[in-house]
């Protein structure tokens, strides 16, 4: 299936915030596991396995809007993601204690209050763009066949 | 009503003279022990010695001595086992606690005296009972604080009571902690089982149980000579069971206080003393290389830190507990809020709805 000239360009947006974000924590794991200990929200023994899967899944959700191979799961766990990260930072600005998550890549992780507003609207509006695109994509553009970056783009 | 009450009283103040003849009648007792710590699944029942995971060497394992006269004892503890503890000898005489540690590294004798009666170390189900660890912010064994009004009999039956902690004891807060006592009231209180459960903030709580397993009759006083352990905390996935075995345990009549006192060290050494202020080191060949005796001010000052160290430690636990609660609700809002989007999508899939 093919996809309007500006959703696809929505899709590529997502894949490129979502791979950026990967990236650092896939090539740092050990910095990763310091924020998700000094952000404090996972019990001890869930930190290790979130600080592999959490980037492996950022990119896999990356790889799959870009190629459309199981894209259309790959959005709902895109939202899933932009929900919980969007519920942290509201949370982290409620609370008035900033700290690195690591969210926007290992690079960009600050602990000031603006950063987790800018985080918080990014994510909402990452949340937004995987609802429109769920709903631009049906079942059958996850067949194989039909996956490809050109279809998205064409 | 007002005679069943007086009349629960009674009993209860019956009960509360028995545990104190039975305290007093344990005085004089000597008692050369194991205890031995092994790891038990949470899933699995605690007290089935099958169900515990033994490690060559066990975690923990102590060889202790306890000499008793009245309220005042001595305990010498000597560890060995996976994780490594520095022997001790624990006095606690007229509320004042000495502990003599001996360095690992340096082999420089550390004393200390306070009145910190918590840090004796335990678990010991001789104290009547069990109070070492359960009650470890109480200096005193039950009956005493039955006695003093600190606890309170919540119920009581045949052979169980459950005690809550007194009016007068948590300034008008809530009690937090629970207490269950099963005594054998045909062998002069000898205590069977005892839970003891302290809740804390969000749900938690921390949980010290005791059974007896076997015992010894000795000067006509029925006295623990094995007992298990368990401390349990929802948490944990692999948690604590203490086995204690007693190899000697009996009644002496002529426990001096002497036995009780640990002789200070004349040379090679440090001590601490909390009570008097004093601070002092002296060298192997007895020169005294520091000596200072801290002001009641000063004294109070660094017992004011430790109070905030503590305080900010628990503060910093409380705030922990909160945001992994937190975590657990955006998690759960997440889920809903995607699976509202996903049944949406599915029904107008469903009617054949395409967006162009």
């Amino acid at each position: 299936m093919t996809l309007p000239r500006r959703a696809s360009l929505y899709l590529w947006l997502i894949a490129l915030i979502l791979a950026w974000s990967a990236g650092g924590k896939l090539f740092w794991p050990a910095e990763f596991q310091k924020l998700l200990h000094g952000l404090g929200l996972l019990p001890p023994w869930l930190i290790t396995p979130t600080a592999y899967a959490l980037p492996a899944a950022e990119l896999l959700v990356a790889i799959a809007v870009v190629t459309g191979f199981g894209r259309t799961w790959a959005l709902f766990l895109c939202l899933f993601l932009s929900l919980v990260f969007a519920g942290i930072h509201a949370y982290v600005i409620l609370t008035g204690i900033p700290v690195s998550c690591g969210c926007a890549g290992l690079r960009f992780s600050t602990d000031t209050r603006p950063a987790h507003v800018v985080m918080l609207v990014l994510s909402i509006a990452l949340a937004l763009v995987a609802v429109a695109a769920i709903f631009r994509t049906a079942p059958r553009s996850d067949a194989p066949s039909a996956s490809s970056a050109g279809s998205v783009a064409s | 009503m007002w005679s069943s009450a007086s009349s629960a009283r009674a009993e209860g103040d019956e009960l509360v003279q028995q545990l104190l003849n039975r305290q007093a009648s344990l005085s004089g007792m000597t008692a050369e022990f194991t205890f031995t710590m092994y790891y038990w699944p949470k899933d699995k029942d605690p007290f089935d010695p099958e169900n515990w995971v033994r490690t060559d060497p066990p975690q923990l394992k102590c060889n202790g001595r306890l000499v008793r006269r009245g309220l005042d004892f001595r305990i010498d503890l000597s560890f060995s086992g996976a994780i490594s503890l520095t022997d001790a000898s624990h006095s606690w005489i007229d509320g004042v606690r000495t502990v003599q540690t001996r360095g690992e590294d340096d082999g420089v004798w550390s004393v200390i005296r306070d009145r910190e009666f918590h840090r004796i170390q335990g678990p010991l189900p001789f104290l009547t009972p069990l109070e070492l660890t359960v009650f470890d912010y109480h200096d005193a064994p039950l009956g005493t604080l039955l006695e003093a009004k600190e606890l309170r009999i919540e119920s009581e039956t045949a052979e169980t009571i459950v005690l809550r902690p007194g009016p007068d004891f948590s300034a008008g807060e809530p009690p937090r902690e629970l207490i269950q006592v099963r005594f054998d009231p045909s062998r002069g209180l000898l205590p069977r089982e005892l839970s003891a459960r302290l809740d804390l903030a969000d749900g938690r709580f921390q949980q010290w149980e005791m059974r007896t397993t076997a015992t010894v009759e000795h000067a006509g006083i029925d006295l623990i000579r094995e007992a298990i352990i368990v401390n349990r905390n929802p948490h944990v996935d692999f948690l604590g069971v203490f086995h204690f075995v007693a190899g000697r345990v009996e009644i002496r009549a002529t426990t001096a206080a002497s036995q009780m006192e640990i002789e200070l060290p004349t040379a090679n050494y440090r001590l601490l003393d909390e009570l008097s202020g004093e601070v002092k080191e002296v060298a192997a060949d007895g020169r005294v290389t520091f000596h200072r005796v801290r002001s009641p001010e000063e004294m109070q000052q660094a017992q004011e830190a430790v109070s905030a160290a503590f305080e900010a430690q628990q503060k910093a636990e409380e705030t922990l507990a909160a945001r992994q609660g937190a975590f657990r609700w955006i998690v759960a809002a997440a889920v809903t809020g995607v699976a509202a989007v996903a049944v949406v999508w599915w029904l107008r899939n469903r009617r054949g709805v395409m967006t162009p």
